[in-house]
């Protein structure tokens, strides 16, 4: 019975592991990057960082001037200031949006800003697959099924204590097989965490049952998605009267002498300003919200809101909404999946341990076909060749392909041309279309697409600054003397990466020969 | 970051620690087996610094945050030991 059930357990694993891997390589070649998506926002944006409270108060006082500019006293307005980005609705009700210029006042110029996903194209390809609701499911029961793969993968693990620390080099199938299971067992308990909290923040999504026997469902599960349901209305509301929170009839231009003072009172950065009607009560309410998003401890504190009311206009931090021990672990959870919390150590670690990660899958995969090889194994007769070369493909595109893919993403956007009328989605369109090609790659050269993809990989992120000098004059030097340092170690950090990538490359090429 | 060095550097010493503890790396390490009183000792010693790593980042960077960053350290630390052990300090018998 025991060897049935192992046998059983080993088939679960292999071939869940095979077909669900290839979608777990990208969701964790993407997630990885993604711990660093405001850095790399950063330097993919061109953008100044808004450091002092000088220069976002001048910030917030160009972005009032730009709305204003266009729409005298509109209605209902937001400004988001790390994108440096302005939404409002004119008088007739339409929507309007745009980018400025922090530092120099008026539209957004090439010099201090391009457009572009930046990080954010790495966040949606990890939690959708850029694929919407569907994108979000589908990811979720990839999740489900890598938890699956652990506990599979811990039962068929023989000498899970005894070979803890083992890793025999240079043994061919052995040392792939030893490489996953170090890999895999030594940092079981990061990956178990990041694909637990994974599933977890989306329980609206994955297990709607409780929010709809107590809320309902308005817009069903979509409509849960896109934040309309009474249910985040009652999360946000607070204990406050609403109706002491009425918006303080306050120009725009008041706004630069309100954010200095929300900044000397709460010690945090600003993030956003908004003028807008409340769904859930019809109020008008004018609010700032202040930055809650590196060095905070766990659970992470609420954030901090201002509403301005009253003449002459005074702000009120708004009170955080009383959540109960439910709340408080979906917070922990969201801070440990993202780590949004221990500042740019835990960014770090995290980093490192979703390479681990990347690892682990990588050599799951390499480990199928290997295996086959090397034992003459044909479980599909003769269709097996056909198949084996179709699965060995996907192997290298999911790996290799989305490795090579991410760095073209980088280079996509800084030789795309700037007036180019859809730029941002033309950016991501590169990743897909290199994406592409690299499968093809794979099929027609199935012996070297390993080594050639991770070797072209190696030499685009190399060359990553010589690009940048000649598009935007910029690169890390420049970065580090000007103490842009977000930038400087988007850079620097591809460079390294760059450097591993050659040594992959390296025996790759040798180990096929 | 001095506080990550020296949890880092515990959770390399323990990981050290806890394969001289086994025989197949005592044979890899130092080409013969320990008398069982070392490995003891050994495997002693190396969940005794998983305990200083932890306590490290615990009195640093208090319960919550110090229990988590300690325990992806350990996990890390304990991979670059594999490394460590396997690629530098035994390859030849590791080939």
């Amino acid at each position: 019975m025991t060897g049935g059930f192992r046998q059983s357990m080993t088939w679960l694993h292999t071939w869940g592991g095979l077909v669900f891997g290839w979608f777990l390589s990208v969701i964790f070649i993407a997630g990885t990057i993604c711990v660093f998506n405001h850095s790399i926002s950063q330097w993919m944006r061109v953008m100044p960082a808004l450091s002092t409270t000088e220069q976002r108060v001048r910030a917030v006082e160009f972005a009032a001037q730009y709305i204003e500019q266009r729409t005298p006293s509109p209605s209902r307005w937001n400004i988001y200031l790390p994108d440096h980005w302005v939404g409002w609705r004119d008088a007739a009700g339409e929507r309007h949006e745009g980018h400025f210029d922090p530092v120099n006042g008026g539209p957004r110029r090439a010099e201090t800003g391009r457009e572009s996903h930046g990080g954010y194209h790495f966040v949606a390809l990890h939690y959708n697959l850029h694929s919407g609701f569907p994108g979000i499911m589908l990811v979720g029961f990839v999740t489900m099924v890598m938890l699956v793969a652990f506990v599979t993968g811990v039962v068929i693990h023989r000498r899970i204590f005894k070979d803890i620390f083992t890793l025999r080099l240079f043994k061919g199938q052995r040392s792939w097989l030893d490489g996953h299971n170090v890999a895999s067992v030594l940092t079981l308990p990061f990956q178990f965490m990041i694909a637990y909290t994974g599933l977890a923040i989306f329980h609206y999504a994955y297990m709607p049952g409780a929010i709809a026997y107590h809320y309902g469902l308005p817009g069903g599960l979509r409509g849960q998605f896109n934040h309309v349901g009474p249910y985040f209305d009652a999360r946000r509301a607070g204990t406050q009267d609403p109706a002491q929170l009425v918006a303080a009839d306050v120009p725009l231009s008041a706004m630069p002498a309100l954010v200095r003072e929300a900044e000397r009172r709460s010690g945090r950065p600003v993030e956003w300003l908004s003028r807008q009607t409340e769904g859930r009560t019809g109020i008008e309410r004018l609010r700032i919200g202040m930055s809650n998003r590196d060095s905070e401890p766990l659970p992470r504190p609420p954030a901090v809101t201002f509403q301005i009311v009253g003449a002459p206009p005074q702000l009120v931090q708004q009170e955080a909404a009383e959540g109960g021990v439910g709340e408080a672990s979906l917070n922990v959870m969201g801070a440990l999946h993202e780590a949004r919390f221990g500042g740019w150590t835990i960014k770090w670690l995290w980093f490192v341990s979703g390479i681990v990660g990347c690892v682990m899958i990588a050599t799951g995969l390499v480990i199928f076909t290997v295996k086959r090889r090397a034992r003459g194994i044909a479980e599909f007769g003769a269709a097996s060749p056909a198949l084996f070369r179709a699965i060995e493909a996907l192997n290298i595109a999911t790996v290799a392909g989305a490795t090579l893919a991410s760095i073209a993403y980088f280079w996509a956007n800084r030789l795309l041309p700037l007036d180019l009328p859809s730029r941002v989605a033309a950016e991501v369109t590169a990743f897909f279309i290199v994406w592409a090609l690299t499968l093809l790659h794979g099929l027609t050269r199935p012996d070297r697409a390993w080594a050639e993809q991770f070797g072209l990989a190696a030499a685009m992120c190399l060359t990553l600054p010589l690009l940048n000098a000649a598009t935007t004059g910029d690169w890390f030097g420049r970065y580090a003397a000007r103490g842009a340092w977000e930038a400087f170690g988007v850079e620097v950090t591809v460079m390294v990466i760059g450097l591993a990538l050659a040594g992959l490359a390296f025996s790759l090429a040798r180990v096929r020969r | 970051m001095i506080v990550v060095a020296f949890i880092f550097l515990s959770s390399l010493a323990s990981a050290f620690c806890l394969a001289s503890g086994m025989a197949r790396h005592q044979r890899d390490l130092f080409g013969r087996t320990l008398s069982p009183r070392i490995s003891a000792a050994a495997r002693g010693a190396g969940w005794g610094l998983m305990g200083i790593a932890a306590a490290i980042g615990i009195a640093a960077k208090g319960w919550a945050v110090g229990i988590v960053a300690s325990l992806a350290l350990v996990q890390l630390g304990a991979l670059a030991g594999v490394l460590f052990i396997n690629r530098i300090l035994a390859p030849s018998r590791a080939r």
